[in-house]
């Protein structure tokens, strides 16, 4: 927990992309009655793509309608782009938020589903074609615009939905569980768009439970268990900050028995287990080490010293899954 | 984030609401003006005008049939119009197009789309109050002018264009689709604001309709908060009620038809003001619904 406060702190005080252009929770905290949602949420989430994770019912859904004006808070402050959803004119012209609610109007084609949100924009015609047009290209719909949506599958109703939200070019992206239901081309497809958008400076936030999918695009990740904010930042930093928490470094070498003997003797490590060759792969030796920093010193002079050929050294564990597991001690899965 | 350069609107803020609650009349008419599931609300506007023409046609075919006097049928009509159509079947028609507009979008999980445009709620609340109104006012006005019409077919030519163009009808036809089209209004307003607030707001419908019928037993004053009270002030003809029928039927100490007509602006102006802030502090939580 203590992770949370002192990097949201530091977030705060020390985030360099001015307050106008993040998506900022002042102390934020929502009851649903006596059930609590999320409680005393600081964060400031700058441009680029931010997934929440967290298991079901730890209040991701719960931030992203936070943050779009779906509920308000019980206490605190959402702010973004400097905007609140009291003012909806300014506010939705620059946020799109993809929620998983799977339902539409009666009758209605995706194309027509798409132009009604951007006539609501204020588009004249012309535009609302145009950019219809251009967002449901870039969701890969083109040819099933005209059918209706309720002859859909759930992957073209996902990203259907994903079409309104961006197609008036939104500078804050909420998507919730955007990668539900789609096959794994369309997956690959729509987290493309998602760099792609990110990469064009937009502020993506994505809650999905899929959670190497996301580690790969993600420039940042928030952690959520039970309503609280457990950890945020940028995955690697997250890691580095689990102090309690053995790293595990998995190292690929021509003598894994004598790594393994070396290794024990030193002080930062706490297990070292042997591995099988996988594949192409040579064995190596698991190490869990407290001090990362400490062993990787260690680890050039056993190398030097006994003259063995290093493979691969790479992180076993330094990713979102990982750090979900040592945090919150659960695979978690979609709200 | 495309290589399209299309500006982002810059309407006056006028032109803004005025082609948002013209997009959202448009989507609405087209969701609600006929579905399957207000095929009891066209019955309830259809079925007099269908009854009184059946009776008109009746009477056309039999030459020996001995009717009403022309006199007795304005009189029938206006008691129909008080005792039916006004009640039971603009009110409940009206619960049943405007509670649906907001509720329905609730229960189908699709409010959020409104709630995630760059639209007032105020403006919302006015797009779906006109797409509801315009689909009351047509079946009701409708069905009064059929009625209207049809009461009166199986008169002599003589004494129709007598009754129409020497005496009060064109008068009692305007009034009546009139009065009809103001109880849209008001009825609309309330039904609205009702289907906001309350989960179920046929419980309070029905208690409202309680009151509108029965507050002849109160204080002058309390007979004046009543919808009804005001509609029925405006009726051309006021029938003769007998029996239990005078409970319900007639309105003692009527208001002045301007008094009438700008207190019934009044209360709807009142109620849209209600239902608007209603909406304004409405979260989505369609799973509590």
């Amino acid at each position: 927990m203590t992770v949370a406060t002192e990097k949201q702190q530091q977030t705060a005080q020390l985030s360099p992309v001015p307050l106008q252009q993040t998506v900022e929770f002042r102390n934020v905290s929502k009851f649903y009655g006596d059930v609590l949602g999320v409680n005393r949420v600081n964060l400031v989430i700058p441009p680029g793509i931010t997934s929440l994770v967290g298991p079901n019912g730890s209040g991701k859904t719960t931030l992203m309608n936070l943050v779009t004006g779906l509920i308000r808070p019980t206490c605190g402050d959402v702010r973004v782009l400097g905007l609140t959803p009291g003012d909806p004119e300014q506010f939705f012209r620059l946020v799109g938020y993809c929620t998983q609610f799977d339902s539409f109007g009666k009758s209605v084609t995706g194309r027509q589903f798409v132009e009604y949100g951007l006539k609501l924009q204020g588009y004249s015609a012309p535009h609302v074609k145009a950019l219809a047009h251009e967002a449901i290209a870039r969701v890969n719909l083109l040819e099933a615009a005209d059918r209706k949506i309720a002859g859909y599958s759930k992957g073209m109703r996902q990203r259907i939905r994903l079409a309104q939200s961006i197609a008036h070019r939104p500078s804050v992206l909420v998507l919730d569980e955007p990668l539900n239901g789609l096959d794994p081309m369309a997956r690959a497809e729509t987290l493309d768009l998602f760099q792609q958008l990110g990469s064009e400076g937009l502020h993506v936030i994505i809650s999905s439970h899929i959670l190497h999918e996301v580690d790969q695009i993600s420039d940042q990740v928030i952690l959520l268990s039970y309503g609280y904010v457990v950890a945020e930042g940028k995955i690697k930093g997250v890691r580095d900050e689990v102090k309690e928490h053995p790293m595990q470094i998995l190292i690929r070498c021509d003598k894994p028995s004598l790594l393994a003997a070396r290794a024990f003797g030193c002080e930062a490590v706490v297990e070292a287990k042997l591995v099988e060759p996988d594949g192409h792969r040579g064995a190596g030796v698991l190490i869990r080490t407290r001090d990362a920093d400490g062993f990787f010193l260690s680890l050039n002079q056993i190398v030097l010293g006994d003259n063995i050929q290093l493979e691969s050294v790479a992180p076993a564990d330094d990713d979102v899954l990982a750090v979900y597991q040592y945090l919150i001690g659960s695979e978690g899965g979609g709200e | 984030m495309s290589s399209l350069a299309i500006p982002r609107p810059n309407a006056s803020q006028w032109d803004l609401w005025r082609s948002q609650a013209g997009a959202i009349l448009s989507v609405e008419l087209r969701k609600n003006f006929i579905t399957k599931r207000g095929f009891w609300i066209y019955l309830l506007a259809l079925a007099p005008a269908a009854i009184i023409w059946l009776h008109s046609i009746v009477s056309l075919r039999r030459p020996d049939f001995t009717g009403h006097p022309f006199s007795k049928d304005i009189e029938i009509l206006a008691g129909i119009f008080q005792i039916f159509f006004l009640r039971p079947a603009v009110y409940f028609g009206c619960v049943g197009i405007f509670t649906y507009l907001f509720r329905g979008e609730v229960v189908e999980r699709t409010l959020h789309y409104y709630f995630l445009s760059p639209v007032r709620r105020e403006v919302l609340v006015a797009g779906k109050y006109l797409a509801g109104l315009i689909t009351a006012a047509f079946f009701f006005c409708g069905s009064i002018a059929l009625c209207f019409t049809g009461m009166y077919a199986h008169f002599p030519t003589h004494e129709i264009r007598a009754y129409l163009l020497d005496g009060p009808g064109i008068g009692h036809l305007f009034a009546y689709v009139g009065i009809t089209f103001l109880a849209c209004m008001a009825y609309g307003a309330l039904f609205l604001w009702l289907g906001i607030r309350y989960k179920n707001p046929i419980i309070p419908a029905v208690v409202l309709l309680f009151w509108e019928s029965f507050n002849i037993f109160l204080p002058a004053w309390l007979k004046k908060a009543s919808i009804l009270y005001y509609l029925r002030s405006l009726t051309p003809v006021e029938p003769h009620f007998y029996g239990p029928g005078a409970l319900v039927g007639g309105v003692a100490d009527p208001a002045s038809a301007s008094v009438a007509i700008v207190s019934l602006f009044a209360i709807t102006s009142v109620l849209l003001l209600l239902a608007s802030s209603e909406l304004k502090r409405s979260e989505i939580s369609y799973s509590s619904d």
